[in-house]
């Protein structure tokens, strides 16, 4: 709604570009205050007698004014920003999708449970209720499978408790809730991503066909006594390989 | 006269209930019974603050009592609403 | 322990709130033992999940807010000139309900399958699924520790307004009291959301109610709306305080007034009423929200940090031209500046519903709220107890061990949350973890700080014990300052007020010159002048522990240990209502009167009137959280019973013209006794009587009617709505049975000629409460009859 047009998935330049502004202003904002409250604290120290007395002023409604000025402008241009990514994290509807990219994006569906996730990838134009049944189930349990280059669409739900998916290598995350399907789109780039330190190891074919990345998702809302080892892996294919595996059925 | 404006506070609230109840009988429309019920039980509120409990003869800052949880309550429930989704 | 004296229940509250403070610092402790390397083993992920539960609770309920409201209690009747609170064993009863509330979550650790572990967040439904009635205690205790705090905002709001000295204008008001101010209003209308989740939430563990376990209704997101729309302010409710100690103490070590002191004034108000209320959704950015409302929700979290910016530029440049003295409160009110700076700044990140992307859930949260509610806020109460220590005590600590403990508290502070910074895409509560990128050293740098950082409060105990036992004496007014309590105090300081120690050479009289000053020294001075005893009273320590027991039953429901808690604790609370009213017959307790001081804006509006409506005010929230919820679990339900179906739509009406009648009668009694009519006041009052008790006998026939046609909780096809109805109208109910117990009271006082056309106070503030019981049910009979 904030964007006519439709935008790509968000990817980690997204937020590394909207992280830079928050740290420009932010880091910028801390520094010259406290280095104010630092300059004004050994300027006006306490020297005994040497100290001219204090003159007393009490009301600076004109600081104040600028102070106000100040704010308005700096956190404005850093809201510009983030209103300006929306269209980033807004996640389009099938139809759209297809128009945008030429090609449909490719729907999983994600059900967390204590504690673990299921992913089922639903057959040609199949909702995820109705496919939860008849899907088309990961080859290996407990790796999301995504192909390289593509918009893909996570729909969420829990089958229990509030969970939260993350997948930190990509900076995204959304919640995964009981009773409510929640949505988080992306796109990896490529089979092979430059090493990302936020898993714990990468694992390729020598093909370099599918890269798998040790412990890439987390949950990341306590849902009991599982919630630290609820982890999973992220297995990125080449396009070819996702059709091979997926026989043409999926989109 | 006090007690006057008391007994004709009392025949609105007789007559806002009835109302409230005959509408529920002529199968109105959900939407349209749902806002006529709302707006009559808004009334009856503050019919009872303003007479029986006499707010209208209370400072304007005893008022804010009235005012300020009720717009930090219809902001509580338009986005509970709202977050349904 | 029977005392109702401010400052006696302000060294409570303080020692109190400090006990529990150590018990959430022992528990920060273990958790850090255990993340400081990788695959650790000393906790599991058990006992981890309850330590760091309990530690957000713990450090939350009953340390940070308690803490600054000890302070409060001591402080702030003086700094206006007050003899005391305006509701002194109410005050007591706060206190004791909040130990009480504590005593019952602590205890949650001692029972089988031990203590609340979904966080201290309480997401749902996970704490309603989690077995055990550890949790069920906590969350009891909670609902204690909320009803404590509600009435003791009721208690000092009124003090603030109406209590104030002759001379005390609002603009002679200092800052401290003007924050708490503030703070009090806020928890006003945070608390009662907190009541009506927790009370759902419990009734859920103990009656079976299904509010949070029916996924079909998306309860997360309920509770969601419900906690934050509390939790939210409540970061307000525990910086405000401290920042009211850091605007109270800077003046008086730069020697020049506070800059821009009516801008600060009403920055902090905007950030109360109305956008502390208006942020809490920027919690709930990936729940799924639509994409409007996160932006609307980033607009208001991220406008809230313009009166921030206003408040904390004008502490900086308070020191501009002045003569800055670093003793040690002003060095740690401009270190919590410094911190408020950075949690501040890392809050601007979060506000921003893109980053959350990045930020929800990780460790970059972590420290951002403990670079607020620790750093400003710690700091804060910190340099408001050094601060007071030598008006407390009458003896001065060592300031050279102050300022080193300052120096060691900054730096372990930094160590300790400056890497969880870094943390930014590690997961918040989880147990344990494997080395990724620069886990295993960030943690182990936390986990040093941590130690560095505790280590230091043990300076801070030693320097308070040993100051209080044998430091030196105390200048009287050692910072030479205006406020009120330093200024005031002519009868020496004894912690103690009320065993009046004798005046240390020289006198404790500093400057008596301001005509305010003069009339509140002599206010202090005479407390009691009635007799000692007349201010004691032992009802609220019995009320609050036969409430304790009773809670203390339901939650280990079902079994005979519980059935005989909940007997004796039901009798306790009868006994100390009972006993409570006969005091208020005889006029057993009495209180100071008060001289006629400054009540702008509140000139005509008498106190016991005053507090009723501040408490309806916050009554009005709860049951509004209460049919707001209701509203949601309809519009959410796939399934509701239809109108009609249910409900018998023409007793409804009947009962509900019975009430309104009620409220005709109970109007008709004030008009009496306001002619001074006795006679007809007791006729209406009995008339508004029968009334209500017919209304309850229509009520409870009708819940025998549904129990019988199968609207039981236990019926899967009603379950929900039967929820609903039960604990809802049951809610209303217990109000008008209070009412109807209230009225036996009166008419008892009527009887024997107590009101008059002068003194009837009680009569017109009961038809207040009465009236809003009327309204209340305005909304609950359509809601559950019609729609």
């Amino acid at each position: 709604m904030y964007s006519g047009l439709l935008a790509a998935p968000p990817t980690v330049a997204t937020y590394s570009y909207l992280l830079d502004w928050y740290l420009f202003f932010g880091v910028g904002a801390a520094v010259v205050v406290i280095s104010m409250l630092a300059v004004f604290m050994i300027r006006y120290r306490d020297r005994g007698e040497r100290t001219p007395m204090p003159k007393h002023k009490t009301e600076g409604w004109k600081i104040v004014l600028i102070t106000v000025l100040i704010s308005v402008t700096i956190l404005s241009a850093a809201e510009y920003q983030t209103f300006a990514a929306f269209g980033n994290i807004e996640i389009p509807s099938s139809a759209l999708c297809l128009q945008q990219t030429g090609s449909p994006c490719v729907q999983v569906c994600v059900q967390a449970f204590q504690w673990g996730w299921n992913y089922t990838y639903p057959v040609n134009g199949m909702t995820c209720a109705e496919s939860y049944n008849h899907g088309l189930y990961s080859g290996a349990p407990g790796n999301l499978t995504v192909p390289a280059g593509r918009d893909i669409v996570l729909n969420l739900t829990s089958t229990d408790v509030f969970h939260s998916m993350g997948i930190t290598m990509l900076d995204e995350k959304e919640d995964a809730i009981p009773g409510r399907v929640n949505q988080m789109w992306f796109e990896v780039p490529s089979v092979q991503v430059t090493a990302s330190p936020d898993v714990l190891k990468v694992v390729c074919n020598p093909g370099l066909t599918a890269c798998t990345y040790v412990d890439a998702i987390r949950c990341f809302e306590l849902c009991g006594v599982g919630h630290a080892t609820m982890l999973a892996n992220l297995t990125v294919v080449t396009q070819a390989s996702w059709n091979a595996w997926t026989g043409g059925q999926s989109a | 006269m006090r007690t006057l404006v008391g007994v004709g506070v009392w025949v609105y609230m007789v007559v806002a209930v009835l109302t409230e109840v005959l509408l529920y009988y002529q199968h109105l429309a959900y939407p349209v019974l749902v806002s006529v019920v709302s707006i009559l039980a808004t009334s009856q509120g503050v019919a009872i603050v303003l007479f029986y409990m006499q707010m209208k003869d209370e400072p304007a800052s005893v008022k804010l009592f009235a005012i300020i949880p009720l717009m930090f309550l219809s902001a509580l429930l338009v986005a509970e609403l709202a977050s349904l989704g | 322990m029977y005392t109702t004296n401010h400052k006696d229940v302000g060294l409570l509250y303080f020692f109190t709130s400090c006990y529990f403070g150590i018990v959430g610092a022992v528990l920060a402790l273990l958790m850090r033992v255990q993340l400081s390397v990788p695959n650790n083993n000393f906790l599991n992920a058990f006992y981890y999940n309850q330590a760091v539960t309990m530690h957000g609770l713990i450090m939350i309920f009953w340390f940070l807010s308690p803490i600054a409201i000890g302070l409060a209690n001591y402080f702030v009747p003086l700094q206006i000139g007050a003899k005391d609170l305006a509701f002194p064993r109410l005050n007591a009863l706060s206190y004791w309900l909040y130990l009480a509330g504590g005593v019952l979550a602590v205890s949650s650790f001692f029972v089988p399958g031990g203590s609340a572990s979904a966080g201290w967040t309480t997401y749902q439904p996970l704490a309603v699924l989690t077995a055990g009635s550890g949790p069920t205690l906590t969350y009891l205790g909670l609902v204690l520790l909320a009803v404590s705090i509600t009435l003791g905002s009721v208690n000092f709001l009124t003090t603030i307004i109406w209590l104030r000295g002759p001379g005390v204008t609002l603009s002679k008001v200092p800052m401290f009291t003007w924050f708490f101010l503030f703070t009090i209003i806020a928890m006003l209308y945070a608390f009662p959301t907190i009541i009506a989740a927790f009370v759902l939430a419990s009734t859920d563990r103990i009656l079976g109610t299904v509010f949070f376990t029916t996924q079909a209704i998306q309860p997360s997101i309920l509770w969601d709306n419900l906690f934050w729309f509390f939790g939210h302010p409540e970061v307000y409710i525990v910086l405000l305080p401290a920042f009211g100690i850091i605007a109270n103490v800077i003046p008086q070590f730069t020697g020049r007034p506070l800059a821009a002191r009516n801008a600060i004034l009403v920055a902090t108000a905007l950030v109360v009423i109305p956008l502390s209320f208006g942020v809490w959704m920027h919690h709930m950015f990936l729940t799924g929200i639509p994409v409007a409302l996160q932006g609307a929700f980033s607009i208001a979290t991220i406008a809230i940090s313009i009166p921030f910016d206003v408040i904390t530029l004008a502490f900086v440049e308070s020191l501009i031209r002045g003569r800055v003295k670093f003793a040690t409160p002003m060095l740690f009110s401009l270190g919590g500046v410094v911190l408020f700076i950075i949690g501040g700044i890392t809050g601007v990140f979060l506000s921003s519903p893109v980053l959350d992307r990045v930020f929800r859930g990780s460790y970059f949260v972590v420290s951002h709220f403990h670079y607020v509610m620790v750093g400003a806020a710690i700091f804060g109460i910190i340099a408001g107890i050094y601060y007071w220590l030598p008006r407390m005590t009458g003896h001065m600590y060592n300031e050279k061990l102050g300022q080193l403990h300052f120096v060691i508290s900054f730096i372990g502070f930094n160590i300790l949350y400056f890497p969880m910074n870094l943390l930014y895409d590690m997961p918040r509560r989880i147990f344990t973890y494997q080395n990724v990128g620069n886990w295993a050293m960030l943690n182990g740098i936390a986990s040093i700080g941590a130690f560095i950082f505790a280590g230091a409060q043990i300076l801070l105990a030693w320097n308070v014990l040993h100051t209080w036992f044998r430091g030196p004496q105390a200048p009287p007014n050692p910072w030479g300052s205006p406020d009120l309590e330093w200024t005031s105090h002519a009868e020496g300081m004894s912690p103690a007020a009320n065993t009046s120690s004798p005046a240390p050479a020289g006198g404790w009289i500093g400057q008596l010159s301001s005509a305010p000053a003069a009339a509140a020294a002599s206010a202090e001075a005479t407390p009691y002048a009635a007799g000692e005893h007349a201010h004691l009273s032992s009802r609220p320590l019995q009320l609050s522990v036969g409430i304790m027991l009773f809670l203390a039953g339901a939650a280990t429901w079902p079994g005979i240990t519980a059935l005989g808690l909940l007997v004796v604790g039901g009798l306790v609370v009868i006994y100390a209502f009972w006993e409570w009213a006969k005091d208020d017959m005889h006029g057993r307790f009495t209180m100071p009167d008060e001289a006629e001081g400054e009540r702008w804006p509140f000139g005509g509006v008498p106190k016991l009137k005053l507090g009723m409506w501040v408490f309806l005010s916050s009554e009005v929230v709860l049951f509004g959280s209460f049919l707001g919820a209701l509203i949601f679990i309809r519009a959410a339900s796939p399934n509701w019973p239809p109108a009609g179906s249910i409900h018998d739509i023409p007793l409804g009406t009947v009962n509900t013209l019975v009430l309104v009648t009620s409220g005709l009668t109970m109007f008709l009694a004030i008009q009496a006794i306001r002619q001074g009519d006795q006679r007809r006041l007791l006729g209406w009052l009995g008339t508004t009587f029968a009334l209500g008790s017919v209304f309850m006998g229509i009520k409870v026939s009708e819940w025998i009617t549904l129990g019988t046609n199968h609207f039981v909780l236990t019926n899967p096809t009603y379950s929900l709505a039967a929820s609903a109805y039960y604990i809802i109208v049951g809610l209303h109910g217990a109000h008008v049975t209070a009412g109807l117990i209230f009225m036996i009271y009166l008419m008892k006082k009527t009887s024997s000629g107590f009101y008059t056309k002068e003194n009837h106070e009680a009569i017109e503030n009961f038809g207040l409460y009465w009236a809003f019981v009327d309204i209340v049910w305005c909304f609950v009979f359509p809601l559950f009859y019609l729609l």
